[in-house]
């Protein structure tokens, strides 16, 4: 993926005082002049609510609180990468219905971000590369087609590595089956995506009535939903992002309009962590003040160990 | 996964002598001439006519025409035995029946193999063999009680379970094998069999969570436990059958790898690395080296040994450049802060991505002895020509 030179969002340094950092996860707390920013979407009802101030929010790491302020999220275009389950599984109907949402996705963009496309089956592709050309990553889309297992999390993974570059990064993982073919389980992709500064929103397709498994083949224990998604909606909710269920071709295409849409209704908080030690892991507490509503943002953020 | 309807445990004893009666010129009264005509023209290489025609008979009158084989040839056994032992041990040969019991075998075989739609792909739903293979294990256990065709029967049954584990039909696999190990008790083949369509279970049922989830309502939480109770035991049963396999043949580098596999997934690091290690030492074809490097990797990383996890996933990587390598050696890299380099491995991964010769053997791990069921049939339909 091409690197991007521009702010991140939800975690990054302003400035790489010291030299010899460690490089782990995203270049957070490089000195002592140092941003963290958090994506939120805050909402009423399932309705985005507009208008709020860094007022409006009271945001506390590792319990101590902090004075945030609002960064305009207009003014930072998104990194955004499509990953996308070609596996065999999505032949025929769910596949239109796939590319019809990849394209309300792509509508959803504003002309300067970038957007890029994976596919996995067992392997994993890029598709097409990060571009600002809605165009060329459309005729990507046209150009899927479904082959073999899943790796969904081995790409999943693949796609926050690579996005580690900087910028205020999306990720959309659709998946229509079980994962059968990754090598990384859902505990270290769990550990990248909280270490990363990636939003990911999660996709699943359940047809209702059943459900996959056995490497992709049908399970006819048609076990809870909540077998299905558990991992998923983990991985999404840990960064900010959600699960979205579908099981028609129009609900898939709603779910993308909505992740795309949703981006230009979030806020981004920006501060500079006072009172609370350096390294290791941030749990970050947030609410509103003086209204009600439901937020959605990460739980937390990760800084690396100075090298010494 | 379709289960086969009507199943009953095969009688070894009545279908062998069954079929001998067959054999013998005193064709037991009941066996449709059509039916043997059928088979004998199967033997001479007219398959799909044979096929065909055994198609439009019934399944009950199939069934009739076994159970009648099944009374006439156990009395026309219980008179030879006598004989047959005295043969023995006279160091003369047993002869195979005249009528083309091999034909038999793989007629209803490709019988039942016409009868199933294929599947859409891999993914994609599929029936699992069905009476028809039934029957066939029946001719094949006859086979079995006879020195000359022993092989072929032996092979049938590791055919018939490959093609089950790879329709995904793993109840079916294990059974056939396990059918196959009632006539060749230590055939480290049919245990190497039993034990991956075992592994393949556990690997990829959905029920067996590995994150713990605090959110999970208590009745979920039980379900969970009880369920990666249920897949341990399952690895446990696994590890069983490779063990035996290994005893049976020392040299079946698959089952070392897969015991070091179960035993990892088992939390016994331990005993994985060492086997996973000898595994390495005796691989002689790049992808089982391969799977070791990367599994032995796994053990290290989880271990906390980050170095050593890298060095293997390298090896690994450098046998066979595929994406699940990449992504392990990736993410050990970015643990120990390599991120650039971290990245760049997935680059150059996803960059292979549709131009390799062969599959990664990752891929079909979970299948790998499976994979060569088709061959297999192929080479026992041959045999089965007269």
């Amino acid at each position: 993926m091409r690197r991007l030179v521009r702010l991140g969002v939800v975690v990054l340094a302003l400035a790489a005082l010291v030299p010899c950092v460690s490089a782990q996860a995203p270049p957070v707390f490089r000195s002592a002049i140092e941003s963290v920013y958090v994506d939120v979407f805050v909402s009423r009802g399932g309705q985005p609510i507009p208008g709020l101030q860094a007022s409006s929010f009271e945001l506390k790491d590792n319990g101590v609180r902090q004075a945030v302020e609002l960064v305009a999220a207009e003014s930072m275009p998104l990194s955004a990468v499509l990953v996308f389950d070609t596996s065999s599984s999505v032949i025929g109907g769910r596949l239109a219905a796939l590319k019809a949402a990849g394209d309300a996705f792509l509508r959803g963009l504003r002309p300067a971000d970038e957007v890029a496309l994976v596919g996995f089956s067992e392997e994993i592709a890029w598709l097409a590369p990060a571009t600002a050309d809605k165009a060329a990553v459309r005729r990507a889309l046209d150009r899927l087609e479904p082959t073999g297992a899943t790796a969904a999390f081995d790409a999943l993974y693949a796609a926050v590595a690579l996005s580690e570059e900087g910028g205020r990064s999306l990720i959309v993982l659709f998946t229509d089956g079980e994962d059968n073919m990754s090598f990384l389980g859902e505990k270290q992709l769990l550990t990248a995506v909280q270490r990363s500064n990636a939003l990911v929103h999660t996709v699943g397709w359940r047809e209702s009535g059943r459900t996959e498994s056995v490497a992709g083949r049908i399970n006819e224990a048609e076990l809870s939903e909540e077998d299905q998604t558990r991992a998923l909606r983990q991985i999404a909710e840990a960064t900010g992002g959600r699960f979205w269920g579908a099981d028609l071709p129009e609900r898939l295409q709603r779910a993308f309009a909505e992740i795309a849409d949703a981006m230009s209704h979030r806020y981004v908080l920006r501060y500079e962590p006072q009172g609370v030690k350096r390294d290791g892991w941030h749990r970050i507490e947030l609410k509103l003040r003086g209204q009600k509503g439901d937020l959605q943002a990460r739980h937390g953020y990760w800084v690396a160990p100075l090298l010494r | 996964m379709s289960t086969p309807a009507g199943r009953r445990p095969i009688v070894v004893v009545a279908v062998g002598a069954g079929l001998l009666a067959i054999a013998s010129p005193a064709v037991p009264a009941g066996v449709n001439a059509e039916y043997r005509e059928l088979v004998a023209r199967y033997a001479r290489g007219e398959r799909a006519l044979a096929i065909a025609g055994v198609a439009r008979f019934s399944d009950s009158e199939l069934g009739r025409i076994a159970q009648t084989v099944e009374a006439a040839a156990l009395a026309a056994e219980r008179s030879k035995a006598a004989e047959r032992v005295k043969d023995r041990e006279q160091g003369k040969e047993t002869t195979e029946p005249p009528l083309p019991l091999r034909a038999a075998v793989m007629l209803h075989l490709d019988l039942d193999a016409a009868q199933r739609p294929p599947a859409g792909g891999t993914e994609q739903p599929r029936r699992c063999p069905g009476k028809q293979a039934e029957i066939a294990a029946r001719y094949a256990s006859v086979l079995a009680w006879h020195e000359e065709t022993r092989s072929f029967a032996r092979r049938f049954f590791v055919a018939l379970a490959n093609n089950c584990q790879w329709d995904a039909c793993l109840l079916e696999a294990q059974r056939w094998a396990r059918e196959g190990l009632k006539l060749f008790p230590r055939d480290a083949e049919l245990l190497l069999s039993v034990g991956s369509t075992i592994e393949e279970s556990a690997t990829t049922w959905a029920g067996g969570s590995v994150v713990e989830n605090p959110a999970l309502a208590p009745r979920f939480r039980e379900a969970a436990r009880a369920a990666a109770l249920e897949r341990a035991a399952q690895f446990r049963q696994a590890q069983y059958r490779f063990e035996e396999a290994l005893a049976s043949d020392d040299g079946l580098t698959l089952a070392r790898v897969r015991r070091g596999r179960v035993l990892w997934r088992l939390g016994d690091r331990e005993a994985a690395q060492a086997t996973l290690e000898k595994a390495i030492e005796r691989a002689a074809d790049p992808p089982l080296s391969y799977l070791a490097h990367l599994f032995l990797g796994r053990v290290h990383e989880d271990s906390g040994r980050l170095d050593q996890a890298i060095e293997h996933y390298r090896l690994s990587l450098g046998l066979e450049p595929g994406a699940q390598a990449a992504a392990a050696l990736s993410h050990a890299l970015r643990r120990t802060g390599e991120t650039e380099e971290a990245r760049e491995v997935l680059r150059r991964a996803l960059g292979h991505a549709g131009q390799r010769a062969h599959r990664d053997p990752y891929w079909d791990y979970l299948v790998g002895n499976a994979l060569h069921f088709r061959e297999q049939l192929a080479a026992l339909r041959q045999e089965s020509l007269q």
